[in-house]
């Protein structure tokens, strides 16, 4: 379902989508109508360490430069200089955090919604990932049912 | 959690009932039982109503537990304490176990004319469905004893009273002295209609006249509007605005007569006045709970008692002795181990209907929601009151701003959702969208308490609230709007409790968020680093690698988001080359700046949340006037020039600099004057000038702990563990 871009043939297979995907996001409710009509890009850079972006991420940035709409999903620190740039983002807790916080909940319930969640409100026409996928990143967490300090 | 003593009750009662029940929690301690208690919402007060500051106060006083809202207690006695809560709306969540349970009747169930105040049929059901116990009563009086038994509700009453006790230790007695001039006779009550007679009667039993002054605190105002002229002998008072000892102290005569509808249950107002030693006036009835200690007379008849009592110097004297023996001997504190064990009884067996006892170690989640805003004002708010709370909860951030790392980065777990602003989306859409990621987060993480910090909730958030139900929120809402805003105003209804950080300059506040002012709790203003916690000068200048004997200005002119700085900045720099001993450093949210560049050697940046503790680095300061850094700069003693960002939709930053300035406590100047500026800024660089501002700000101590008085009310109302250290017995 996700296709991961490549550096080769972003024009190319974005001039197709925006054809096939053109005003057809209807649940695609974190965006206005016009850009609605563009075409959105949405990043997974969940396991971004450094204080700033990322030369991966930065790349990522400078490949899906034609987009209209960019979503980088990542800690909040880089929020800043995403905004500078111009993009958006969303965050989703660490694991880490998760644990720290000794809030014990139905985590995995969670994050599946969540994740589900941001793809729908967003409708990406391509999804990238810079680090581990989601689902990858949270797999202690998602693959945890019996695990009594996460579940 | 075991307690002797379980008092289901609603702390915003504001008369004899929560009277009743400080001085059974008083009581109890002196008794050396422990009382526990489950806060709860009669359906009588509005839901945002602030609680009874005096029972707070003995609450803590009497480290009387408040029972967390996910545990199960178990007491000898559980006590409903009022009628009204015998009612649909009212549950316990996590219920509690008794050996026995009792509603305690602190009214008659109708008035005079019959007219039904409860629908005393359905209260078997609601105490056997809602508290899983027997219907059983406890009057307060033989006058509520008589009503119920009326009700056919004898096979419900114990056989003793919950009577209402008093610490005689608060009402020192009054010395009776001769009277020289008018006697003084007076009267209080809450400002209800139902505690005045008609006009006519009034008039009977608090007379024109030179030889009586009638003082009357709490009357309502419907009540007076009946008057086209009012008596020249009566003086008004609003409700609770003396002490109510101080008051009594300043009568001669107590004298109570109410409306021919109301039965007054008990008479606590006569019961203070009695420990003061007055006589006391009142109408026959009441004989049955205060026996010999009154004079008993109808209305008419009761100026012919205040002039016996006026002229008869030994008579007043032997009613007050009497007054006092009869309050010692019957409702002084020792009386409460008899009423404790006239009801107490044998403890209970297990019984099968007993749910299983609920026991987590979890820590309850507090989700502290934050609005956007422009600057950081609300994520600090609630990060100081986060840090109050302390570790007995688990502080969750969901916030819309766009700083949330700062909250992050103090070890809390953060959550981020965007804002319609930026997305330039329609409100309506956007609340959609929020209603929906609220209501994922409420049943997530199960808050027992939701904390708002903003201007205007978001009805995609109240929706996500009340379709949600279980959790207890609270509004913490800074003053000093600039305009009125009903549609604000109008959702306060989707809160249990509406809180103002308190503001220095509350004299300028034209008090557009106080327009329900009985539903707006006020503390001292909020602070998240306390002037004791502030770094020392080296200290703070090592820490932010700042030179240590140059002079330093601490430049914070806001987002500029809204609002332009550009003169202020521009002016700013020209003060700079014209004195090159003064270097300026510009501090900056995470939220406002990526890099960590000096922007000239003498204009420095640093990237900082929170400030705070570094404030004594500075010589001075030239900054906005948002709510967190005036109180901040203020509270740290900073010589600061506040340049108010005017933009009309942020708080009225214009009244803070004004008032600031008046006081002596900063400079002042608007942003679009460059000549006032420039002066500002000269005066900056004398000293003197700066020590004056600095002693000024110094005289203003003890009002720094808004954040803690937050988390003290809302431990108590929000039922959240670990309120208070209990005092040892």
């Amino acid at each position: 379902m996700r296709r991961h871009l490549q550096t080769i043939g972003l024009r190319y297979a974005l001039r197709g989508l925006r054809v096939l995907r053109r005003a057809d996001k209807p649940d695609a409710v974190l965006l206005t109508s016009q850009r609605k009509r563009g075409s959105v890009a949405l990043i997974w850079a969940l396991d971004e360490t450094a204080e700033h972006l990322s030369a991966e991420l930065s790349k990522k940035l400078a490949h899906l430069s034609g987009f209209e709409t960019v979503v980088v999903v990542c800690p909040p620190r880089l929020f800043t200089a995403l905004r500078s740039e111009g993009h958006f983002f969303e965050t989703l807790p660490a694991p880490d955090d998760i644990r720290r916080s000794g809030v014990s909940s139905s985590w995995e319930l969670y994050l599946r919604r969540r994740i589900a969640r941001i793809r729908k409100n967003w409708g990406p026409d391509f999804e990238a990932v810079v680090g581990p996928e989601p689902e990858v990143y949270y797999e202690s967490i998602l693959n945890a049912h019996e695990d009594r300090d996460l579940s | 959690m075991e307690l002797d003593v379980l008092y289901l009750a609603d702390l915003r009662f504001p008369g004899g009932t929560a009277t009743s029940l400080r001085y059974d929690l008083r009581a109890c301690r002196l008794a050396g039982l422990r009382a526990g208690i489950v806060p709860l919402s009669s359906p009588l007060f509005p839901r945002s109503l602030v609680p009874n500051s005096a029972l707070l106060a003995e609450i803590q006083a009497t480290g009387t537990v408040i029972v967390p809202q996910n545990e199960r207690p178990r007491a000898r006695v559980a006590l409903l304490y009022h009628p009204s809560l015998l009612d649909r709306t009212v549950h316990v969540h996590a219920g509690f176990d008794a050996d026995v349970f009792y509603v305690v009747v602190h009214q008659p169930t109708r008035d005079r004319r019959g007219r039904s105040y409860y629908r005393t049929g359905t209260w078997a059901g609601l105490a056997a469905d809602w508290f899983a116990q027997d219907l059983r009563l406890l009057p307060v009086s033989d006058v509520v004893r008589r009503d119920l038994a009326r009700q056919d509700l004898s096979h419900a009453l114990h056989p003793c009273n919950w009577t209402n006790l008093i610490d005689p230790a608060d009402f020192p007695q009054k010395r009776t002295g001769e009277v020289k001039g008018p006697v003084t006779i007076g009267r209080h009550s809450r400002p209800s209609r139902d505690k005045f007679p008609s006009p006519q009667v009034t008039l009977a039993c608090y007379p024109r006249g030179p030889d009586f002054n009638h003082l009357m605190m709490g009357v309502p105002q419907d009540f007076l509007d009946e008057f086209e002229t009012l008596p020249s002998n009566w003086q008004i008072y609003p409700f609770s605005s003396w002490p109510v000892s101080e008051f009594l102290r300043s009568l001669d005569i107590y004298s109570y007569f109410h409306s021919d509808t109301w039965i007054e249950a008990f008479g606590y107002n006569v019961l203070e006045a009695l420990a003061t030693g007055l006589p006391c006036v009142v109408p026959h009835y009441m004989n049955e709970t205060f026996s010999d200690a009154c004079f008993y007379a109808d209305p008419e008849e009761a100026p012919q008692l205040y002039d016996r009592l006026r002229s008869d110097r030994a008579l007043r004297e032997e009613a007050s002795s009497r007054a006092r023996d009869h309050v010692v001997s019957r409702f002084a504190l020792d009386q409460f181990a008899r009423k404790f064990e006239n009801v107490a009884e044998a403890p209970r067996v297990s019984s099968p209907a007993s749910p299983v006892k609920r026991e987590t170690s979890e820590k309850p989640v507090v989700l502290s929601v934050t609005s956007n805003g422009i600057g950081l004002g609300h994520l600090t708010r609630q990060i100081a009151i986060a840090e109050a709370l302390g570790p007995a909860v688990n502080v969750v951030f969901f916030s819309l701003s766009e700083a949330i790392e700062v909250a992050r980065s103090m070890g809390y777990l953060a959550e981020f959702r965007p804002f319609h602003r930026r997305l330039q989306l329609d409100v309506e859409e956007w609340n959609g969208f929020f209603f929906q990621e609220m209501r994922e987060a409420l049943s997530h993480y199960r808050p027992a308490l939701v904390l708002f910090d903003g201007n205007m909730p978001y009805s995609g958030f109240t929706d996500a609230l009340d379709s949600y139900g279980k959790s207890y929120c609270a509004w913490i809402r800074r003053g000093l709007w600039r305009t009125p805003q009903p549609e604000s105003i109008a959702r306060e209804g989707a809160f249990d409790v509406i809180i103002e950080p308190g503001e220095l300059c509350e004299a300028l506040d034209l008090g557009y968020s106080s327009v329900n002012p009985d539903n707006v709790a006020r503390v001292n203003p909020v602070l998240m680093t306390q002037p004791h916690q502030l770094l020392d000068k080296t200290a703070a200048r090592r820490a932010l690698e700042l030179p240590e004997n140059a002079t330093l200005c601490l430049v914070q002119l806001g987002a500029e988001a809204n609002f332009d700085m550009s003169l202020p900045r521009e002016l700013l720099f020209d003060f700079l080359d014209r004195h090159p001993e003064v270097i300026a450093v510009d501090v900056r949210s995470p939220l406002h700046a990526t890099g960590h560049a000096d922007i000239h050697e003498r204009f420095l940046l640093r990237r900082l949340f929170p400030l705070g503790r570094y404030l004594k680095a500075f010589d001075f300061a030239v900054c906005a006037a948002g709510y967190n850094t005036f109180h901040e700069n203020i509270a740290a003693a900073l010589p600061t020039l506040f340049i108010p960002n005017s933009n009309p939709e942020t708080d009225d930053q214009d009244a803070r600099a004004l008032h600031g300035a008046r006081a002596g406590w900063n400079l002042a100047s608007t942003a679009d004057d460059p000549y006032e500026i420039e002066t500002q800024l000269r005066k900056l660089l004398d000293p003197e000038v700066r020590q004056t501002l600095s002693l000024a700000c110094g005289r203003k101590t003890g009002c720094w702990d808004g954040a803690s008085q937050i988390a003290r009310q809302l431990r108590i109302q929000a039922r959240l563990p670990d309120s208070f250290q209990v005092p040892e017995r």
